[in-house]
């Protein structure tokens, strides 16, 4: 097997559907040419970073309310879909419940959460791109959250501060290390949407960044002391 | 090259919930959307790159769920059918915009502008991702959706086939394509010549 061979069964390789046969040939091969394993590391370094790709976006608004609209003059499901309904009540009691369970500065998360629903149904619509000013509701969404995150962050880092003489060593190594981690993405991000600001992407990946530091944030501050 | 990280649509769902969503309870259906709507509006903008777009493949996919729920008989997981029906209606999406996206070849020559990016290694850092965002942004629909199809959610190409209405290999041949076609944009400069 020469290296041109070799190219065209590389994804084939790295992927495990080789034949036997084949797949000797290959790993053969990789053990004599230096160049042809660089061409490997680089196809095994893509796939890893493929999977390391952020896949938790979230809709810029909640889209449920439009699906049940659709839903009632659909009918296909009409009779099917609320054949079983619960009273207001429940859902009323489940919702304070829920909201007993926040802790501090859940107004400011509110905020975030706000932000991102004004941005998706500003002028241009529910997440609809394009402005005349070339605005998308992305972008909007994200000017929006960056100064909400902002005073968020600072608000829950001054909670944990006070709050670091009671948590353990272990615990507040773990959180120090998730808030650098993620602070490094967010500006690494931020930089990157510097240079490319037309990026489709960036915006709701740095939006979800954000929401993520806080409820980390959020959750760290809530945390038991230690006993 | 199957994606070895968890994927996005591994929510955990209970049982009675599923047998209450078939039985059309509201509450429940309205679960499994909160349950599924962050992976499978990622998904949907993933594949389609557009907002608008997306947030109707979500709201497609979940009136499907709404509508074939009561056929759904567990054979295999509730989040793998869910996550099917959205490749599906994501598929549809790309086919109505463009004519016909698995219709697309994949271009031959690189731009200077599109080999400007950053260095491609082992590590992926956070800036390393970030390139690659990029550059999978500059991918035709047809080679973004088999790579993400195949690399990150981990479908064969007998299964991306099946959903594209298109020959295994072609899937085959389309990704070694984007494969090669991303890992030009990344490392700028590592032609990938044969050597012998």
């Amino acid at each position: 097997m020469n290296c041109r061979d070799l190219v065209a069964r590389l994804d084939d390789f790295v992927d495990g559907t080789l034949s036997a046969a084949d797949r000797g040939a290959v790993a053969l091969h990789l053990e004599i040419c230096p160049s042809c394993r660089e061409a490997e590391a680089r196809v095994r370094a893509l796939a890893a970073g493929a999977a390391m790709l952020p896949r938790a976006i979230e809709p810029a608004h909640d889209l449920w309310p439009d699906i049940v609209a659709r839903i009632q003059g659909d009918t296909v499901t009409q009779g099917r879909f609320g054949a079983v309904r619960h009273p207001r009540w429940h859902r009323r009691g489940a919702l304070a419940a829920a909201a007993a369970a926040l802790v501090v500065v859940s107004s400011v998360v509110t905020t975030l959460m706000v932000a991102r629903r004004d941005a998706a149904t500003g002028p241009s619509g529910p997440g609809r791109a394009g402005t005349a000013a070339g605005v998308t509701a992305a972008t909007l969404e994200l000017s929006q959250a960056r100064g909400s995150y902002e005073a968020a962050r600072r608000q829950l880092l001054a909670v944990l501060e006070t709050r670091r003489s009671s948590l353990s060593p272990a615990t507040l190594k773990v959180l120090d290390e998730n808030v650098r981690i993620i602070d490094d993405a967010v500006r690494q991000m931020e930089d990157a949407l510097a240079r490319d600001p037309g990026n489709q992407e960036l915006p709701s990946l740095l939006v979800t960044a954000y929401r993520q530091e806080i409820d980390m944030l959020q959750r760290a501050a809530g945390l038991p002391a230690r006993g | 090259m199957t994606a070895v990280t968890p994927t996005s649509f591994a929510v955990p769902v209970d049982e009675i919930t599923v047998a209450r969503a078939r039985a059309g309870d509201e509450a429940a259906l309205e679960a499994l959307f909160r349950s599924f709507e962050a992976p499978v509006y990622s998904l949907a903008r993933r594949l389609t790159r557009s907002t608008h777009d997306a947030e109707d493949v979500l709201q497609e996919t979940f009136l499907e769920v709404v509508r074939s729920i009561h056929r759904f008989r567990g054979d295999g997981s509730l989040a793998g059918w869910i996550r099917k029906v959205a490749v599906s209606k994501a598929l549809m999406k790309l086919r109505r915009r463009r004519g016909s996206a698995f219709e697309e070849t994949l271009p031959e020559d690189l731009s200077d502008d599109d080999l400007a990016l950053g260095p491609y290694g082992p590590a992926t850092s956070a800036a390393e991702r970030v390139d690659l965002e990029t550059a999978l942004g500059r991918l035709s629909d047809v080679a973004r959706v088999v790579i993400w199809l195949h690399d990150v959610e981990g479908y064969s190409h007998d299964e991306i086939a099946a959903m594209a209405g298109k020959t295994a290999s072609f899937s085959k041949s389309q990704l070694a394509r984007a494969h090669a076609r991303l890992r030009e944009l990344l490392a700028p400069g590592v032609r990938e010549e044969p050597c012998t």
